[in-house]
C-alpha cells in the first residue's frame, strides 16, 4: 500500500516563507536585525517554526535531563549497592527506557517526524527478537 | 515619536532609528491615504529594505501597539480577500469562493500576511 500522503493546505507555502525568514535571521550580519527577524519569524510564522512540535524544546530539556539524570542514578546504585546479575538487568532496562524517552522526546520537539520515530523503534525491536533467536537453542 | 517603546528602542539603537522613523512616517501617510492595511512587501520596497527586515520592525510596531498581524486567505485566481484571520489555526483548508463560485483548496488559495494599523495609536505615535 502506498504510504498516506498528507494534503497540502494554504498554509504550506506560507510557511516556506517563514522557513525564509529564519535563514536570513541565521544569516544576517546586524545582530540587532537578526534579533529582529527571529522574533518576527516565530511570532507570524509560529505554526512552521515549531515544524510539527507539539511541546518546546526548553520542556523536553526540562523534562528529559532529570529523567535521564535519575535513570543513570540508579544505575550507579544498582552498581555500588546490587549483585552483578541484577546490575546488568538494571543497566539493559535504564538504556532501553533512555532511548525510549529521547526519541518520545525528539518526536514532540518536531526535531524527529512520528515516522521516522516508529522506524527506529521497529528496528530496534526487530534486532532485539533476532539476538534473542540466535541467543536460543535449536528447537529441532 | 510618542510611542514610548519605540522612542526606547530607537534610543537604544541608534542605527536604527532612521529606519523606525521612516516606518512610522509610511503608516502614517498610509492612514492619511485612507489605507488601514500595510503589506510588509510594499513597506519594504518604500523602506529600501528587505522583507525580513520590515518584518522585524513591524513586530516591534505591534509591540507599540500600532499594528496588529492579520492572515489574508486570496484566491490566486482573482487575487481577492476570502477571508482575514487572526491567526494560522483559524484558516481553513477550504473555502467556498465567492468571486468565482468555485470551491478551492491549497492550489488556488495562498496566505498573506498583513498588518492592520490601529488608528488611533498610529495616529497619536505619528503626532
Amino acid at each position: 500500500m502506498p504510504p498516506h500522503k498528507r494534503k497540502p493546505t494554504p498554509k504550506d507555502d506560507f510557511f516556506e516563507h517563514g522557513r525564509q525568514l529564519l535563514q536570513d535571521a541565521e544569516n544576517s550580519t546586524n545582530p540587532k536585525f537578526a534579533k529582529l527577524r527571529a522574533k518576527a519569524a516565530k511570532r507570524y510564522f509560529d505554526a512552521h517554526v515549531k515544524g510539527g512540535a507539539r511541546i518546546s524544546t526548553g520542556l523536553a530539556l526540562g523534562v528529559g535531563l532529570p529523567v535521564i539524570l535519575l535513570l543513570a542514578g540508579i544505575c550507579i546504585y544498582a552498581a555500588i549497592k546490587l549483585s552483578p546479575t541484577v546490575v546488568w538487568f538494571v543497566l539493559i532496562a535504564c538504556v532501553a527506557f533512555t532511548l525510549i524517552i529521547m526519541l518520545m522526546l525528539l518526536a514532540l520537539t518536531g526535531l524527529m517526524g512520528d515516522s521516522l520515530v516508529a522506524k527506529v523503534m521497529l528496528g530496534i525491536f526487530d534486532k532485539l527478537i533476532a539476538a534473542y533467536s540466535k541467543g536460543k537453542p535449536d528447537a529441532r | 515619536m510618542p510611542s514610548k517603546k519605540l522612542e526606547n528602542f530607537s534610543r537604544r539603537n541608534p542605527e536604527l532609528a532612521p529606519l523606525v522613523q521612516k516606518l512610522m512616517d509610511y503608516i502614517h501617510w498610509l492612514l492619511g491615504q485612507k489605507i488601514t492595511k500595510l503589506i510588509p512587501r510594499v513597506a519594504a520596497a518604500q523602506l529600501g529594505i528587505s522583507e525580513a527586515d520590515t518584518l522585524g520592525l513591524l513586530s516591534l510596531f505591534q509591540d507599540a501597539g500600532i499594528v496588529e498581524p492579520r492572515y489574508d486567505l486570496v484566491c490566486k485566481q482573482t487575487g481577492s480577500v476570502l477571508g482575514s484571520y487572526h491567526s494560522l489555526d483559524e484558516i481553513p483548508d477550504k473555502i467556498e469562493c465567492n468571486v468565482c463560485g468555485k470551491e478551492h483548496d491549497a492550489d488556488d488559495l495562498r496566505v498573506d500576511l498583513v498588518f492592520e494599523i490601529a488608528q488611533g495609536r498610529a495616529a497619536n505615535a505619528a503626532a
